[in-house]
């Protein structure tokens, strides 16, 4: 029993209807790029062709409205994350851009000597380079979490490294590497009770789980808009108020102060100190028509459909010889994504015959995670994962190309 | 790396039709220039073409498509093999072609190369050409005069006659014919009947006898001995009721050897690499030509 019906919302992709070479296209690429709705673009378009000026500024109507509209998605996306205050969202670029934000405002100085910062060994380079950026220049310490053998998150090392001196545990919440997901509440408990911060890397959680900021008590939350059907170019910072006050801004200049003399300046409040320059007025609000239209289908609903592909995707693949699935065994454990090896098979080749043969598309390659790749000498990965708007037809070619490929060897 | 090699020659050629190889191109590019500075190569070219044929073939042909996605590598090194082994016969055969006139080089029994090579080049000009004294056919008043080069016992001068004795039927108040003799050294027989097809001249039947010599060249060519071949060049005299102690004797004199040594000088100072060589208003033309190319050449003028 599938827990949603994706015929009704592929009508709203009509990329999906697209044909090359007489066959239908099959996007299994979700955990790079999801597909936009066509209620996004038309809302994107609406602001070029309706209203396209500067917000919070302009007095005029257009100026008005666009402030109106800019405003209103901040709050769609605060109530999306756990009703949380407006002014805790920060619209940034991307979720590199979000981590960068607070790792270059973050004090690691004046807190009673907390300067270590704790990652796991499953990081996106966005949430791994910042890091060691810093600890080039000597502002943290940077130290790794081994994972357990099996790949999960191991609790047993986390507690053992954290210590007094631990400002901040920054972590991927869902790895686009094998789809798993860290226990994260537990984490952050712990956490806090350390006195520690805890940052989560969401890019691959926010568009697949139903994730209430508040609830998990976490004190800041990166993610895209471009995984979550929103446009390129969009992201968000979630932080704690009292957290986001102290935080210096990083990026400076217009819309960032309140007043300037020649030689003063005074900052803006929150969110507005931290984004700097004119904003991607359109992207932001096409963010907030992709966030209302996935609370039209329901987290809850979309974890459950991807679980349901994935089992059947995994089921198959388990069974063939030479294939193997990255990540734990049980599909549940992995959301929307499949990630494999294939015995002999270049990973690029695997994915280009994909392409090639039924047009499916996947990633190939080391997924950004090329510190978990290189540790564990493996060159890298074929990558498929799943979205609301898959269907089990698709889950079928995906097999039965990759049944035809295996005859290769 | 290895379908960069041959991608570095393809797709800059291609690219020059299509604009869908010009980043195929650049990606070869890329990767040579990483393989001659010792890096490796990073391109996904040979990915993409072994992805790209496999899945061609795939629901087609299965085992073909196994055979190559299982070889891809060594098919690759085949292929590269034979395309600089093509592109090194194709620089080859273009140096013969300006070299020596036809793409065989020097040593081809194909059009009668001659086989010294430092006759490629010419050292004089056709214009120079002084063609009084030497065996006329046809009228003298034509405006044309077809310059013709050949060797008695070349397969391929032979081939040439009878579009040039046509042309002269044919056009006979437009052109005429001035021979050359210019044996070639693999032809064991061919100074010898040059110099009997001089000697018949000397007795007034130099075009008859040069007929018949081309028409039984098998009675003097390389499969028979040069006694015998000469055996056949006196009975081909006999059958001109020539004389023939004057025909003998006529072979034996220094000044009809030099006539025909003279000839050979002549054609490798002109740069003649073969025969037949013509030369038409002083254009060279290497290897038997078709009735149409006199033609085009005659009814032009």
């Amino acid at each position: 029993m599938i827990a949603i019906n994706p015929e009704k919302y592929r009508d709203d992709f009509p990329v999906l209807k697209k044909e090359i070479n007489g066959k239908q296209i099959v996007y299994f690429d979700n955990a790079c790029m999801s597909l936009k709705p066509r209620q996004v673009v038309e809302k994107i378009n609406e602001y070029y062709n309706e209203y396209p000026a500067c917000a919070g500024r302009s007095s005029h109507k257009f100026g008005s409205r666009v402030t109106e509209e800019f405003e209103k998605s901040r709050e769609i996306i605060s109530k999306h994350i756990g009703s949380i205050r407006k002014d805790e969202i920060v619209f940034t670029r991307n979720t590199t851009e979000s981590i960068n934000l607070v790792a270059n405002s973050l004090d690691f100085t004046s807190e009673n000597g907390r300067n270590v910062v704790l990652t796991s060994d499953r990081e996106h380079n966005s949430n791994l380079v910042p890091w060691q950026y810093l600890r080039e220049k000597k502002r943290i310490l940077h130290k790794v979490i081994p994972s357990n053998p099996d790949s999960t998150f191991s609790m047993e090392n986390f507690e053992a490294m954290l210590d007094k001196t631990v400002r901040l545990v920054s972590l991927v919440h869902t790895s686009n590497l094998d789809g798993y997901s860290l226990p994260v509440k537990e984490i952050i408990k712990i956490a806090h009770d350390n006195g520690s911060l805890v940052m989560l890397d969401a890019a691959q959680s926010m568009p697949h789980k139903e994730i209430n900021a508040r609830k998990l008590d976490v004190d800041f939350l990166a993610f895209s808009g471009h995984k979550m059907l929103g446009p390129t170019g969009t992201g968000v910072l979630y932080g704690k108020k009292e957290l986001l006050d102290e935080l210096n801004p990083f990026l400076v200049g217009g819309d960032t102060v309140k007043s300037t003399t020649y030689d003063s300046h005074e900052f803006l409040p929150v969110p507005e100190k931290f984004e700097a320059g004119l904003q991607d007025y359109s992207g932001i609000i096409g963010l907030g028509e992709a966030v209302k239209y996935l609370d039209k289908v329901g987290k809850q609903n979309i974890e459950k459909h991807e679980i349901e592909l994935n089992s059947k995707i995994s089921e198959a693949l388990q069974s063939l010889s030479g294939l193997k699935i990255l990540g734990p065994k049980e599909p549940e454990k992995r959301s929307g994504i499949v990630s494999f090896t294939i015995d002999k098979m270049n990973f690029h080749e695997i994915a280009l015959m994909l392409d090639r043969m039924e047009n499916i598309m996947v990633r190939s390659g080391q997924h950004c995670v090329h510190s978990w790749f290189n540790a564990h000498k493996i060159d890298g990965s074929c990558r498929a994962s799943l979205y609301f708007y898959n269907t089990i037809e698709e889950t079928e070619i995906f097999i039965s190309a990759l049944n035809r490929i295996l005859k290769l060897r | 790396m290895v379908l960069c090699l041959i991608g570095l020659v393809i797709f800059p050629i291609l690219g020059l039709f299509s604009a869908r190889y010009r980043d195929l191109a650049k990606e070869s590019f890329k990767c040579f220039f990483r393989m001659v500075t010792l890096k490796p190569c990073n391109s996904s070219l040979e990915q993409k073409l072994k992805a790209g044929v496999t899945s061609k073939l795939m629901d087609k042909h299965p085992k073909t498509a196994k055979f190559i996605f299982g070889n891809f590598k060594t098919l690759l090194w085949i292929f590269v093999i034979l395309f600089f082994a093509s592109i090194f016969m194709i620089g080859f055969g273009l140096f013969n072609y300006f070299a020596f006139g036809n793409c065989n080089g020097a040593e081809s029994k194909g059009f009668c190369v001659y086989k010294e090579f430092e006759n490629a080049f010419a050292r004089m000009s056709p214009s120079e050409i002084n063609t009084s004294g030497h065996p006329m056919r046809g009228n003298p008043e034509a405006p044309i005069t077809i310059i013709e080069f050949a060797c008695l016992q070349c397969p391929y001068s032979k081939q040439a006659e009878s579009a040039v004795r046509q042309i002269l039927d044919d056009y006979s108040d437009k052109a005429n014919l001035v021979f050359f003799f210019f044996p070639l050294s693999q032809h064991n027989n061919g100074i010898l009947a040059a110099k009997a097809n001089f000697c018949a001249g000397e007795q007034g039947k130099f075009w008859e006898y040069h007929d018949r010599l081309f028409d039984q060249q098998e009675t003097f060519d390389n499969t028979v001995s040069q006694d015998d071949a000469k055996k056949s060049i006196i009975i081909h005299a006999q059958n001109f009721n020539l004389n023939i102690t004057e025909f003998e004797s006529c072979l034996e004199r220094k000044d009809i050897g030099d006539k025909v040594l003279d000839d050979i000088e002549l054609g490798k100072k002109l740069g003649i690499s073969g025969t037949p060589t013509f030369f038409i208003n002083g254009k060279k033309y290497t290897g038997p030509q078709k009735y149409s190319v006199f033609e085009g050449i005659v009814k032009k003028d």
